[in-house]
């Protein structure tokens, strides 16, 4: 353990608040390690297909033309309404149930609204003959679960069994749109409702504990004779923290973090490296840029299972 | 004295504790499971509810299959008449009863909807249909909510057993134990058998 030695020298003429704050700071640092060597473990996904527009035909069911109309609709009924709704075909679903498959790919899209929750997913898997509307938490009431099946029964599957995909898809949304049409509308504010980013959020909870740090281990350096060190820590602490309020990601302010510490730390003692640290601190800058390739993409919905599936 | 890269290594150390530590997971975490099994409960108890008017509805066209129906019903009364708490959460034995419980439901049901097959006046009945669907819609979101369960129960203990998160236990919560979660799916325990040549 490299830091014992530090407590033992500071360890000896200090009351009982020294200790246990110690033993907090010390605590903090292996967890923080720990942390840093069991990485999160990530939830596996069943080989969802990616969120390429309003339409996902993967099965091919569709042409170019009743694609574009669909997308047209579609992207008049969220700009009106807020609703988000997207069309898939799938060739396979993997074996999965088409309720179990839709609810897991709706949530993986986030699909609606993170506050209304308002997405509608209809998916299509010809090669099971399978058809489900998948409805988000928020429109629930709206596109009740007989209405799903209601919507399946008489608009759908009577142009599945026809073989006649793009009518029976048209239909359906043309279905599910005038369903939930009416029991909810667009915010007036659009501009000024941008949820906080959940990893300041996140961050705000760690803040008194960040500020205890960024005092605290400069003293507990000095204290032990590391004196070039702590000259380091306070100023590499607070641009890291700056950095990381400034990105909302909490890697950049790290790396700034170290990127300055070291910076501090080299140019002090020889003034050598000071280069490299400078190159570092604006590769780091560089990454941290919110990669903002536009198109169609979630808007952070959940779904509970509500809708109604069918087959033909 | 410490040799320079060890120091450095201290001070790294040191400094990546400025992204805090988890220790305000274990909380978080528990009252997620918390939420999740609220969900849970909430739509076995829809589905207890549909039972009543789906057991008269199918009463009044095939009275004759008098078994299932009792045994849906009698399922039915046990799953309500549970006691039902978030301590049994880190209970296996009062959990199991659940689980069994609400299972004994889900088969009974479940054979119930084999049974009618072979009633068309039933089948078409529209009332039925409606309840038909509701149940179905209901054990979709038993399912969905189970699901959810699971992954914040395994969350949850993962944390409790995994360094850190063991220490912060140990340290701050040690009141807080593991939690049960559900053994199989509902879809695995029962498997409805169709005999045709009786």
């Amino acid at each position: 353990m490299p830091n014992n030695p530090a407590n033992e020298t500071n360890g000896l003429s200090h009351d009982k608040r020294g200790i246990s704050t110690r033993l907090l700071v010390l605590l903090c640092v292996s967890a923080f390690v720990a942390l840093f060597v069991t990485s999160p473990v990530l939830a596996q996904e069943i080989g969802f297909p990616a969120l390429t527009g309003r339409v996902v035909d993967k099965a091919g069911l569709l042409d170019e033309q009743v694609e574009a109309t669909l997308t047209a609709t579609l992207a008049a009924h969220e700009a009106q309404s807020s609703n988000q709704i997207v069309v898939v075909t799938l060739s396979s679903l993997n074996g999965y149930d088409i309720a179990d498959y839709a609810n897991r790919l709706g949530r993986h899209w986030n699909i609606g609204t993170s506050v209304e929750d308002n997405g509608i997913l209809l998916l299509v898997a010809p090669n099971d003959r399978k058809v489900r509307i998948e409805v988000g938490y928020g429109l629930e009431g709206a596109l009740t679960d007989s209405l799903s099946s209601i919507i399946i029964q008489r608009e759908i599957l009577p142009e599945f069994k026809n073989n006649n995909f793009p009518k029976g898809i048209l239909q359906g949304v043309a279905a599910i749109t005038q369903a939930i049409q009416g029991e909810y509308t667009a915010p007036v504010t659009t501009a000024s409702n941008r949820k906080t980013d959940p990893i300041s959020e996140k961050f705000g909870n760690y803040l008194p504990l960040i500020f205890i740090a960024m005092i605290g281990i400069p003293q507990l350096l000095k204290r032990s004779g590391y004196r070039k060190a702590s000259n380091g820590a306070f100023p590499a602490g607070f641009g890291g923290l700056v950095a990381t309020l400034a990105s909302g990601s909490l890697l950049i302010g790290l790396g700034i973090a170290i990127a300055l510490f070291l910076f501090i730390y080299f140019k002090g003692s020889s003034g050598g490296g000071s280069g490299e640290g400078d190159t570092r601190t604006r590769g780091f800058a560089s990454s941290g840029g919110f990669g903002g390739g536009g198109g169609f993409s979630g808007g952070g919905g959940s779904f509970g299972g509500g809708g109604a599936s069918g087959s033909w | 004295m410490i040799s320079k890269p060890l120091q450095i290594f201290f001070v790294l150390s040191a400094l990546l504790v400025l992204s805090g530590c988890g220790i305000n997971n274990i909380p978080t975490f528990d009252e997620a499971v918390n939420g999740r099994w609220s969900e849970v409960q909430n739509q076995y108890k829809r589905r207890a509810d549909l039972v009543p008017n789906l057991v008269s509805t199918v009463e009044g066209f095939a009275k004759q299959e008098r078994d299932v129906l009792l045994q849906v019903t009698e399922a039915r009364t046990k799953v309500s008449q549970m006691n039902i708490s978030p301590e049994m959460l880190s209970d296996p034995a009062a959990f199991e009863a659940f689980q069994a419980n609400q299972g004994a439901l889900t088969s009974a049901l479940q054979k119930l909807m084999v049974v009618v097959e072979a009633y068309p006046d039933l089948k078409s009945n529209e009332n039925f249909l409606a309840l038909q669907q509701q149940l179905e819609g209901t054990e979709n979101r038993i399912s969905v909510a189970r699901r959810d369960y699971i992954s914040a129960v395994q969350r949850y203990n993962t944390e409790l057993r995994t360094i850190p998160g063991r220490w912060w236990a140990r340290f701050m919560y040690p009141d807080m134990v593991n939690k049960e979660n559900f053994t199989v799916s509902e879809a695995d325990a029962v498997n409805p058998t169709v005999n045709f040549n009786n």
